[in-house]
């Protein structure tokens, strides 16, 4: 706990109880390289300035409340992406959270899902034919985010 | 004196961290979860700085943005930011470049450029508005309005209060017809002046809610299906802006009632009257006579019902 916090370099007050080691280190664990360079693949999943940043202005508390309800947007979503017809009959939709968790997501530091999210909002609305792409990268951004995320959250009980 | 700032954001988490952010800046900072409850806030709070989420559901943010500087024209009109994660290109070409916003930040936004930004704008227009109405007493109770109306209310004579609503005489209602089609819009302004209304006309929503904003009507004719911001959405602002007790009578126009889901046919019980275009002038102009009648029945109830109570509250004067 003590060392996520040097980190963090948050003042201890304002910082949530660590569930475990593995996530004290998650921040530093470099991202997996994609088989080819996806746009916004060389943003770090967690930019630790911007999550302490924001980290400051709130009670620890608040924070791991937003940080669980950042987790269930991305896990709703992803769930979303991974549906059978994700893409044809429900895209609106999943352009709409993807809209909400990039403004969200980035504001908490998670810059490669707030880039990818908006890539993916903007495709949906454009009608790109590239969003099948798009999907996966997505898909990918949101379980390492997720993973990252799932580590400033301490443990239910 | 703080800056006051408006936060509109639909996302009640971002809404949370901007204005706890804000807050720490020493702000005053009131929050907004959609367009309407923007446009209503602005309206009565004199904000410096209205910091919009450009993409919100209903009433977007640009639409908001154009009414919140039109309504707020007369009072102070507070800098708008917009907050954005799509591209200022793509911001530029929504706009057309005759954007109403004063600057755009790109969400997720950077305390130090979005305060910086907030500064910059507020310092170059500072709105004079919260701290003229503060020295003019403006900013008064409800109660102390409510006095204020009951002693108007009793100076004026019997003869004075009962001339202003007359219920047969169609020269003393105003009429605004808001219709996106030119060619409608002056046949029904030309048929309902022939019979004597004080009419008005607006090409959309906006334009309608902006004279309504600068102008008491007692009846808006409403053309269901209007871009930007349809029939129903703008009904909803006028009811929002003027109050439920003040609001004008409400007539929707369609071209096509048959073809209305049922959400649409249940949303349209904001409207007094639906009347299908197809029906001819003399449904339309029936309707309006019993708008305007009824219209002017409530208000010389009000008149007297405020009377009677102003008379209580103050009877020596």
């Amino acid at each position: 706990m003590l060392i996520a916090m040097n980190a963090l370099d948050i003042p201890m007050a304002s910082l949530p109880a660590m569930r475990n080691d593995t996530a004290a280190s998650a921040p530093q664990v470099p991202c997996p390289a994609p088989a080819a360079p996806a746009p916004g693949s060389d943003l770090p999943v967690l930019a630790l300035a911007t999550l302490k940043r924001t980290a400051a202005f709130l009670k620890p508390a608040v924070l791991v409340s937003h940080l669980k309800t950042l987790t269930e947007r991305g896990e709703t979503l992803l769930r979303g992406l991974r549906g059978a017809e994700a893409l044809t009959g429900n895209s609106g939709t999943l352009a709409s959270s993807a809209h909400v968790l990039a403004g969200s997501a980035g504001m908490f530091g998670f810059e490669r899902l707030a880039f990818v999210a908006c890539r993916f909002e903007t495709a949906v609305q454009s009608g790109a034919i590239e969003l099948p792409d798009l999907a996966k990268d997505l898909s990918a951004a949101l379980e390492v985010s997720i993973h990252e995320m799932r580590c400033f959250i301490p443990a239910a009980g | 004196m703080p800056t006051r700032i408006l936060v509109v954001e639909d996302d009640v988490m971002q809404s949370d961290v901007l204005a706890a952010m804000l807050e720490e800046q020493g702000f005053y900072v009131e929050t907004a979860e959609s367009g309407m409850d923007a446009i209503k806030k602005a309206r009565v709070g004199w904000f410096d700085v209205v910091l919009m989420d450009y993409h919100i559901p209903g009433v977007d943010g640009l639409a908001t943005a154009r009414l919140i500087s039109d309504l707020t024209k007369a009072t102070g009109r507070p800098r708008l930011i917009a907050l954005s994660t799509a591209t200022e290109a793509l911001l530029a070409r929504e706009v057309g470049g005759k954007t109403v916003f004063d600057a755009v930040e790109k969400k997720p936004w950077a305390p130090q450029s979005l305060l910086a930004t907030i500064k910059r704008c507020h310092e170059a227009a500072p709105n004079p508005g919260y701290r003229w109405a503060a020295d003019n007493e403006v900013l008064v109770s409800r109660s102390g309005r409510r006095r204020r109306m009951a002693e108007q209310l009793v100076t004026m004579s019997d003869t004075e209060s009962s001339a202003i609503h007359d219920e047969t005489d169609p020269e003393t209602a105003h009429i605004l017809v808001v219709d996106d089609d030119d060619l409608l819009q002056s046949f029904f302004k030309l048929a309902l002046e022939a019979e004597g209304y004080g009419v008005d006309t607006a090409t959309n929503g906006l334009d309608a809610l902006r004279k309504i904003g600068l102008s008491r009507y007692d009846l808006v004719i409403l053309d269901y299906q209007m871009p930007e911001i349809d029939g129903f959405a703008t009904a909803g602002l006028i009811f929002e802006l003027v109050g439920k007790r003040d609001r004008p009578q409400l007539i929707a126009l369609t071209s096509a009632p048959e073809r209305l889901s049922d959400q649409e046919k249940g949303s349209l019980s904001v409207f007094d009257a639906i009347i299908s275009k197809s029906h001819g002038m003399e449904s339309v102009l029936a309707a309006v006579r019993q708008s305007i009648a009824y219209k002017k029945r409530q208000s010389n109830l009000e008149v007297v019902n405020v009377k009677q109570l102003a008379s209580q509250l103050y009877p020596s004067a």
